[in-house]
């Protein structure tokens, strides 16, 4: 018998032949004694095989030990997912904290206005601040010989000078001088006055 | 296979008190219990000896478990099956490690085990054991699950002419094996 003959046979028997197949089939089984032989082997030992799948089935017993494990596993796991999820949302909210803090910390150290730490410990008037050259005087106690300085800052409050006096009103006298000779440079830039020669 | 959500949160139809996310573990050990027995013949029939069938379900249901919000529990058996028959062959395919108990515990303690266990019997499952495994596995499912070829081949990642192809050959196998036993017992009688 050929193979493909053997083939046809199981595939009627598994099922998987069309109707039509079918049907040619059992015409082509009922005129051939060998091909209806064959397919009462195949049936015999689909039969036998049936037992051994039925042998694979287990008892209860079994059944309820798997059972016992699967809902002892699934418990475990289900607890150690509800553990990650949670340490997830902690750490998330951990990290936005960390990231609040820093950015408020790194802003109040960038814009804070440089006058409030330097107020004059003697009691002088807070500086003006100086928009046109960005420069911010201060004064302030300073080393025994020259206790009284006035320090020069930029717009962005970095220190770019130190002047030391030993009275603050030479201390004072500095600084209304620098604040003249802004006022100056602000007032040649605008062009409200020329430089001719040596005067205004 | 389409995955189907499980909607977490449903409206019963008789009661205002939503459902909550508890019914999926609920559906999932209802699948198991239900499908159990013939899972574990599944995994018996394609291990052979090689390993133990209810730690190799065990573990397929588990891992399907780990990711239990992504499937229909409610139509689970395709799902199943295809874990377990996956878990069996990744357990064939690992170096051997040693052998189980070939007659399981309480095995011939099945209510039918008179009819059964004979001889005859025994040869023929001794026979699929030595059957290359995918040969076993389309064979396992096609003839004790009962499923079409195109059903075999989605679940063992093959095409139907392979399948048609790997059943015909390990029926083809068994014959020859059980003819030389045959052969053989009728040379002792004799």
């Amino acid at each position: 018998m050929s193979d493909e003959d053997i083939e046809l046979l199981e595939s009627y028997l598994d099922d998987a032949l069309s109707v039509a197949e079918a049907d040619d089939l059992r015409v082509r089984v009922a005129d051939d004694p060998d091909l209806a032989a064959a397919l009462h082997e195949f049936r015999e030992q689909r039969a036998l095989r049936a037992k051994v799948w039925q042998s694979l089935e287990p008892l209860d017993a079994a059944v309820e030990t798997l059972m016992k494990g699967v809902r002892l596993e699934s418990r475990k796991l289900q607890l150690r997912q509800r553990a990650q999820t949670a340490f997830r949302w902690a750490g998330s909210a951990a990290a936005v904290l960390l990231v609040g803090f820093a950015t408020g910390w790194m802003g109040h150290q960038r814009w804070s206005t440089p006058d409030t730490a330097q107020r004059v410990a003697t009691g002088e008037p807070a500086p003006r601040e100086l928009q046109m050259v960005g420069k911010l005087v201060g004064v302030g106690p300073n080393a025994p010989s020259a206790p009284y300085h006035v320090t020069l800052t930029d717009q962005m409050g970095r220190v770019i000078g130190v002047q030391h006096f030993n009275s603050p009103d030479r201390a004072k006298e500095f600084t209304d001088d620098l604040d003249r000779w802004q006022d100056r440079q602000k007032q040649l830039q605008d062009g409200r006055i020329k430089f001719i020669g040596d005067e205004y | 296979m389409q995955l189907r959500r499980v909607k977490r949160v449903t409206m019963k139809d008789d009661a205002s008190k939503p459902v909550t996310e508890e019914t999926t573990d609920q559906l999932f050990e209802r699948a198991v219990q239900q499908h159990s027995r013939r899972l574990l013949a599944v995994a018996r029939g394609i291990l052979g000896n090689r390993a133990s069938p209810e730690d190799v379900v065990q573990q397929a249901v588990l891992n399907l478990y780990q990711h239990r919000d992504r499937y229909d529990w409610r139509e689970p058996g395709g799902l199943l099956r295809r874990a377990v028959v996956n878990e069996a062959l990744r357990i064939l395919r690992q170096p051997r490690m040693g052998m189980v108990a070939d007659e399981m515990p309480g095995e011939t303690e099945t209510p039918v085990a008179g009819m059964i266990e004979s001889e005859t019997v025994q040869q023929v499952r001794r026979a699929i054991e030595k059957l290359p495994e995918h040969f076993r596995s389309a064979l396992v499912l096609c003839e004790y699950e009962d499923m079409s070829y195109a059903q075999i081949a989605e679940t063992l990642n093959a095409s139907v002419p392979q399948i048609k192809t790997w059943i015909f050959r390990a029926r083809r196998q068994l014959e020859e094996i059980l003819r030389d036993y045959v052969t053989g017992s009728r040379q002792k009688q004799r």
